[in-house]
C-alpha cells in the first residue's frame, strides 16, 4: 500500500529539479506586521497589487505604495511572519488555476484544494484581475438563462450574459434560488461556480452537501473563502472565481457564477482599507466600493461570435437589513447588475416561497431572454398580478364584493399559489408552459383555494405519465396554437376530476336526486 | 160466460168513456211529453256526466301509463351513467396509480443514485487517505536530512568549498 | 534612488582572502557600487549574500537549504 521504494524515488526527483543558485531578486524587509498588514521598506520597484513573496513562503499583496514603505496584506502566515523578514517581489499579480480539473472540487481562491481529494496538478494559471471584454467584443442577450423557478423565469427572466441582483433580508431564500438555478443547469452545458465569501463553514458545507447529492459538482466549482479566512482571501475570492468563469468563457462555453453574497465581501474591502490607514467614506466604506463591485461585475458579459460566443451570467447576491434597498451597498450594485429579484421576508413569512416580489423585481434584458411560448403567455400575467394586489388590499375590509371583483380575487389568489413552489423542484420549460396556460385558464374556477397548491404540484407529473405525447408535441420556442392549448386543458381537466372532481361529485349526487322524486 | 149482457153492455160503455178518442190523444200526448221531458232532463245529463267520468278514467290511465314509462327510463339511465362513472372511477385511479408509481420509481433510483456517489466518494476519500500519508511520510524524510544536512554543512564546509562556491555564485550572477 | 552610489552590504560565512576580496569588488563595481560593508556572519553556513539597494543577491547555503525544504 505504501510504497516507500516511491517515496524514495519522488524525493529524489525533486531534489533534482531544486535550481541551485538564485537569481537576482528585489528585495525589502518587513518594518511593521500586525492585523494581516505588513509594512515593508525597500521594495521601490514593486507595482500595485503585485504578490510579494515572504521568506517562508508566505505571501502577500502589496496595495499600499507609498514613498518610504510599501503596505501589503498577507494572504497567508500571519501569525508566522515577523519584524525584520525578508520580503521578496516575484514580479507577477495573483494568478487564480484554472482548467476543467476545478469542475466537482471545493478550492480556495488561490486555486489550492481545501475538499480534501487529489492534489491539482494543472499548470495553467489565469490573472484574477483581468479588463473586462471590449465594448466591440460584446453581443446582445439572446439566450434563456432557465432557473427552474416558475415566478422568475415567467416575469423576471435571465439572459445567458445579463447580471441579475438576488436582493433581500437574511434568511429569505437568497441563496436558495441560487442553488436552485445551479441546479436546474443539469444537461444545459452550462459550467457553474458558486463563490462563497465570508460564510459560516457549516452553511457551505450544506451547500456543497446539496449540490453533491443532486449530482451538480460535475458541473460545478466551488470557490469558498470560509468567515475564518483572512481578510485578503476574502476580498480575492469572487476575482479568483471570475478568473476560472473567463476561462470557461473565453473557450466559448456558457458559465453561471453566484456570487454569494457581497455584502460580505465589501466588508472584507473595509477592513483591509482600514488598516491600511485608507480614508474612510459613507458607512465607513473606502471611497473605490463602488469600483470594487464594478469592475467584478463587468467581466460578466456576453461575447460576440468573433470571440467565440461563449458568456458568463453572473447572480451576484446582496443582503439588506430590514429591507433597506437603499443603503449604501445595495444601491451600489442595484446601479450595476442589470436588474433585480427582489425578495422581501413578508412574503416568506406568509408562506410565498419563492418570496419574490413580482412588483419591485425587474430584468432589463427581459422577454429576448425568454422562449417563445412562455414570453407570449406570460405577457399578461404581471398586470394580472398588480391588479389582484391592488384589490386584495380592500378585500381585507371584508365588504360585500360584485362577481367581477370576486372572481379577479379569486383568480389572483390562485396565481399566486400557483407561483409557489418547494425548494429542489424545478420545472421544465415545458412543464412551465403547461402551468401557466392552466393557471390563467377559466380551469382554475373549479379547483378549490385550499386544493391550488397541491394541484399544481400534482399537475406536471400528472401530464409527463399519463399524455407524455403532449408534452413531446409542446415546441417551448414556438408559439402556442389555440389547438395545443385546447389539448393542454383537456389533459388538465382530466385531472381536475381526477384530484378536484371526487368531492365536487359528490357534493352535487344528492341535488340530482330530489329532482327526479 | 162469467159476464152477463147488462154487465158487458157496462163494460162497453166504461171502455168507450175511458178509451175516448179524445183523453187517448190528450194521454198519448202528455206520454210524449213526459217521455221527452225526462230524456232531456234526466236521461241526457245524466249520459253527459257518465261520459265525462269515463273521459276522466281514461287519462288518468293515460297518465299512468305515461309515468310508468319514465320511471323505466329514468332507471335505465341511472344505471348507465353508474356504469360510465364506476368505468371513469378506474380510469382515474389507474392513472393516479401509474403516477405514484413513477414516482416511487424516481424516489428509488434517485437513492440508488446517491447510495452509489456515497460509494465512490468514500472510495475516492480512502484513496486520498493512502496519498496524504504517503505525502506525511515524504515530508518527515525531507525534514530528517534537511536537519541533517544543516548539521553537517555547519561542520564541514572547509574554507575553500566556501571559496569555490562563492566563485561560482558571483560567476553566475555575472553571465545573465 | 541612486543606487550608483549605493552602499553594498556583503555578508560571509568566514573572513575572505584577498583573492575572494578582490572578486566581489569587482563584481560590485560592476553593478555600480562604490563601497562594500561586509558582515561575517557563520549562521548562512556558507556562500555569499550581497545587498545592493533594494536588490539580493543570494547565494547562501542556508537559503539554498530553505529552497529545498520548500519544494520538498
Amino acid at each position: 500500500m505504501i510504497d516507500v521504494n516511491a517515496i524514495g524515488k519522488d524525493l529524489l526527483e525533486k531534489l533534482d529539479s531544486v535550481r541551485s543558485v538564485r537569481d537576482e531578486r528585489s528585495c525589502g524587509r518587513i518594518v511593521y506586521a500586525g492585523d494581516g498588514i505588513v509594512r515593508i521598506a525597500g521594495l521601490s520597484d514593486v507595482k500595485y497589487n503585485e504578490l510579494l513573496e515572504i521568506r517562508g513562503g508566505y505571501h502577500a499583496l502589496a496595495l499600499n505604495l507609498e514613498k518610504t514603505c510599501v503596505g501589503a496584506v498577507l494572504l497567508s502566515g500571519e501569525e508566522k511572519v515577523g519584524c525584520g523578514d525578508l520580503v521578496y517581489s516575484t514580479g507577477a499579480t495573483v494568478q487564480m488555476r484554472v482548467g476543467e480539473e476545478l469542475l466537482g472540487r471545493v478550492v480556495d481562491p488561490l486555486g489550492d484544494p481545501l475538499d480534501g481529494l487529489a492534489v491539482l496538478t494543472g499548470n495553467e494559471f489565469r490573472p484574477v484581475e483581468f479588463p473586462a471584454p471590449s465594448i466591440m467584443d460584446r453581443a446582445k442577450v439572446n439566450k434563456p438563462l432557465q432557473t427552474g423557478i416558475l415566478a422568475i423565469d415567467s416575469m423576471i427572466p435571465i439572459g445567458r450574459g445579463q447580471r441579475e441582483l438576488i436582493i433581500g433580508d437574511r434568511q429569505t431564500g437568497k441563496t436558495a434560488i441560487a442553488v436552485d438555478t445551479i441546479l436546474n443547469q443539469r444537461g444545459q452545458d452550462v459550467v457553474c461556480i458558486y463563490v462563497a465569501i465570508g460564510q459560516k463553514a457549516s452553511s457551505l458545507a450544506k451547500t456543497v452537501n446539496t449540490l453533491r447529492n443532486e449530482g451538480a459538482m460535475e458541473y460545478t466549482c466551488v470557490v469558498s473563502s470560509t468567515a475564518d479566512d483572512p481578510v485578503p482571501l476574502q476580498y480575492l475570492a469572487p476575482y479568483s472565481g471570475c478568473a476560472l468563469a473567463e476561462y470557461f468563457m473565453y473557450q466559448g462555453k456558457d458559465v453561471l457564477i453566484v456570487y454569494d453574497d457581497l455584502s460580505k465581501h465589501a466588508v472584507a474591502y473595509r477592513t483591509m482599507s482600514l488598516l491600511l490607514k485608507r480614508p474612510a467614506g459613507r458607512e465607513a466604506y473606502p471611497g473605490d466600493v463602488f469600483y470594487l463591485h464594478s469592475r467584478l461585475l463587468e467581466r460578466a458579459a456576453k461575447l460576440s461570435p468573433e470571440k467565440g460566443g461563449g458568456s458568463i451570467t453572473a447572480l451576484p447576491i446582496v443582503e439588506t437589513l430590514a429591507g433597506d434597498i437603499s443603503a449604501y451597498i445595495p444601491t451600489n450594485v442595484i446601479s450595476i447588475t442589470d436588474g433585480q429579484i427582489y425578495l422581501e421576508s413578508e412574503l416568506f413569512n406568509s408562506g410565498v416561497r419563492p418570496a419574490v416580489n413580482v412588483g419591485l423585481s425587474v430584468s432589463r434584458v427581459g422577454g429576448s431572454a425568454q422562449r417563445a411560448a412562455i414570453r407570449q403567455i406570460s405577457g399578461q400575467l404581471r398586470v394580472n398580478l398588480a391588479q389582484y394586489r391592488e384589490l386584495a388590499i380592500f378585500m381585507q375590509f371584508g365588504s360585500d364584493l360584485d362577481a367581477a371583483t370576486a372572481k379577479t380575487l379569486s383568480r389572483g389568489a390562485k396565481m399566486t399559489d400557483a407561483l409557489k413552489q418547494r425548494q429542489y423542484r424545478n420545472y421544465s420549460v415545458r412543464d412551465m408552459v403547461i402551468l401557466l396556460t392552466v393557471s390563467q385558464s377559466e380551469l382554475v374556477d373549479k379547483v378549490p383555494e385550499r386544493r391550488m397548491t397541491a394541484f399544481i404540484e400534482g399537475l406536471p407529473d400528472y401530464i409527463r405519465v399519463n399524455h407524455a405525447q403532449l408534452l413531446e408535441e409542446l415546441d417551448p420556442d414556438s408559439k402556442l396554437t389555440d389547438e395545443m392549448r385546447g389539448k393542454i386543458l383537456a389533459a388538465a381537466a382530466e385531472y381536475v376530476d381526477c384530484s378536484v372532481g371526487a368531492a365536487e361529485s359528490a357534493a352535487s349526487e344528492p341535488a340530482a336526486q330530489t329532482e327526479a322524486g | 160466460m162469467l159476464m152477463t149482457m147488462a154487465e158487458s153492455r157496462l163494460l162497453a160503455v166504461s171502455l168507450s168513456e175511458i178509451f175516448e178518442p179524445s183523453s187517448i190523444i190528450f194521454h198519448l200526448i202528455a206520454l210524449v211529453i213526459l217521455t221527452v221531458g225526462l230524456y232531456l232532463l234526466l236521461f241526457r245529463p245524466v249520459k253527459r256526466m257518465i261520459k265525462q267520468r269515463q273521459e276522466k278514467i281514461r287519462k288518468i290511465e293515460k297518465e299512468n301509463a305515461d309515468l310508468n314509462e319514465e320511471v323505466k327510463e329514468m332507471k335505465s339511465g341511472i344505471e348507465r351513467v353508474l356504469t360510465d362513472a364506476k368505468k371513469e372511477a378506474a380510469a382515474i385511479q389507474e392513472n393516479a396509480v401509474k403516477v405514484a408509481n413513477q414516482k416511487a420509481d424516481d424516489i428509488v433510483s434517485s437513492a440508488r443514485r446517491q447510495a452509489k456517489n456515497l460509494v465512490e466518494r468514500t472510495e475516492q476519500a480512502m484513496e486520498e487517505e493512502y496519498r496524504k500519508l504517503q505525502e506525511d511520510i515524504e515530508g518527515q524524510i525531507a525534514d530528517v536530512s534537511l536537519a541533517v544536512a544543516q548539521k553537517v554543512l555547519a561542520r564541514e564546509i572547509t574554507p575553500e568549498d566556501d571559496k569555490k562556491l562563492i566563485e561560482d555564485c558571483l560567476a553566475q550572477w555575472s553571465k545573465d | 534612488m541612486d543606487k550608483q552610489r549605493a552602499e553594498a552590504r556583503v555578508v560571509l560565512a568566514r573572513e575572505p582572502d584577498t583573492e575572494l576580496s578582490e572578486k566581489i569588488s569587482a563584481f560590485l563595481s560592476a553593478h555600480g557600487c562604490a563601497g562594500a560593508r561586509y558582515t561575517i556572519d557563520p549562521d548562512i553556513l556558507g556562500g555569499i549574500v550581497i545587498y545592493i539597494g533594494d536588490k539580493i543577491f543570494d547565494g547562501s547555503v542556508r537559503s539554498r537549504l530553505e529552497n529545498i525544504k520548500q519544494s520538498l
